[in-house]
């Protein structure tokens, strides 16, 4: 199962070679903060996985409103002076860190 | 719960993910080489005010174009006057030829040249009293065989010769002058013209409709004389 995952990651950054879509410096921040939470939403789906509770629906509204939410929110708090992407940051970090931990302790188990 | 869904969608997520995962990095390697956002904020705000002053600049230097154009302009209006004085005082010192109607003297010594004495002959007080009556009458140039009569010219006896110009000047003698023909003919014929015949010389006084007189041309140098300053 995982290999297919990981075969869709080789394909993603292929065409993100092949086709120069560039982003503009200003938005990178916001990239930056969304590119996380898509992160934290596939491990998170790998994790539910193994834990044999995935569903389909959950991961894939969670992949794309938790990206855009991320995305937005670091907008916004810099529009209202606060450095929420900071906190976007933190918390996705955290999130990856203890998915990754929960999914080594799966592979280990098995 | 169908774990047969799971690796289609993973595998979608995934490559949305690595492209992502991609556009990122390149943007930050972008980054790095760019300047730091608050910067190009700066910058951008210094491009504008830039901007405005060249658009001001601009406006100076068409401005400023104009103003050397009006200049230049001027200078040769100037220049074009300072040429127009300068061939004026040229003409009024005898330095060109001129033209104009007036009257050509001729001027001959008694007949029998040689044989009778030349007690009668032309001398140069009798072209002087001639070129003072010329002049009295309101002539405006003369010349007198090809020389032309200005203020530096002289006129004198050198043995029994006339020289005019430092040139000597055989008679007959032929005056030219421009003016009035019918005043200068008149004022001539009932004074001086009159005394001449009198000495047995040979005089005719015609009157021309149009009387080339030659450039004085010697050589006009002043060694002592300067322009006074003006007080």
């Amino acid at each position: 199962m995982m290999w297919l995952a990981v075969v869709g990651l080789i394909i993603g950054i292929f065409i993100g070679l092949i086709i120069p879509l560039g982003v503009p410096i200003a938005y990178s921040k916001y990239l930056s903060v969304a590119l996380l939470a898509a992160l934290d939403s596939v491990f998170g789906g790998v994790r539910a996985n193994m834990e044999n509770n995935y569903d389909n629906i959950i991961f894939i509204t969670g992949f794309f409103s938790n990206t855009l939410l991320a995305g937005i929110l670091a907008w916004i708090g810099e529009r209202m002076g606060v450095e929420l992407y900071t906190a976007a940051i933190f918390v996705f970090g955290v999130r990856i860190f203890q998915n990754l931990a929960i999914i080594r302790r799966h592979l280990l188990k098995r | 719960m169908k774990p047969v869904k799971l690796p289609y969608t993973l595998m979608v997520v995934s490559l949305i993910l690595g492209f992502l995962l991609t556009v990122q990095i390149r943007v930050s390697r972008e980054m790095v080489n760019a300047p730091p956002l608050e910067r190009s904020f700066e910058l951008t705000a210094r491009l504008k005010n830039l901007t405005a002053e060249i658009d001001g600049l601009m406006q100076e230097k068409t401005s400023l174009t104009q103003k050397i154009n009006l200049l230049e302009k001027g200078g040769k209006v100037a220049e074009e006057a300072l040429l127009a004085e300068i061939d004026k005082n040229r003409f009024w010192a005898g330095a060109t030829e001129a033209h104009g109607p007036g009257v050509k003297i001729i001027l001959n010594n008694p007949p029998g040249f040689g044989t009778k004495s030349e007690l009668f002959n032309v001398r140069d007080e009798d072209l002087f009293n001639l070129l003072n009556e010329l002049k009295a009458a309101g002539a405006e140039g003369i010349a007198v065989n090809g020389q032309r009569v200005t203020a530096l010219t002289e006129i004198r006896m050198a043995g029994s010769k006339i020289v005019i110009n430092t040139k000597v000047v055989y008679p007959p003698y032929e005056i030219l002058a421009v003016g009035n023909p019918d005043q200068l003919k008149t004022s001539l014929e009932n004074g001086i013209v009159a005394t001449f015949r009198e000495w047995q010389m040979e005089v005719t006084v015609t009157k021309e409709n149009n009387v080339i007189l030659p450039a004085y041309d010697q050589a006009i140098e002043f060694n002592y004389v300067k322009p006074q300053e003006a007080k």
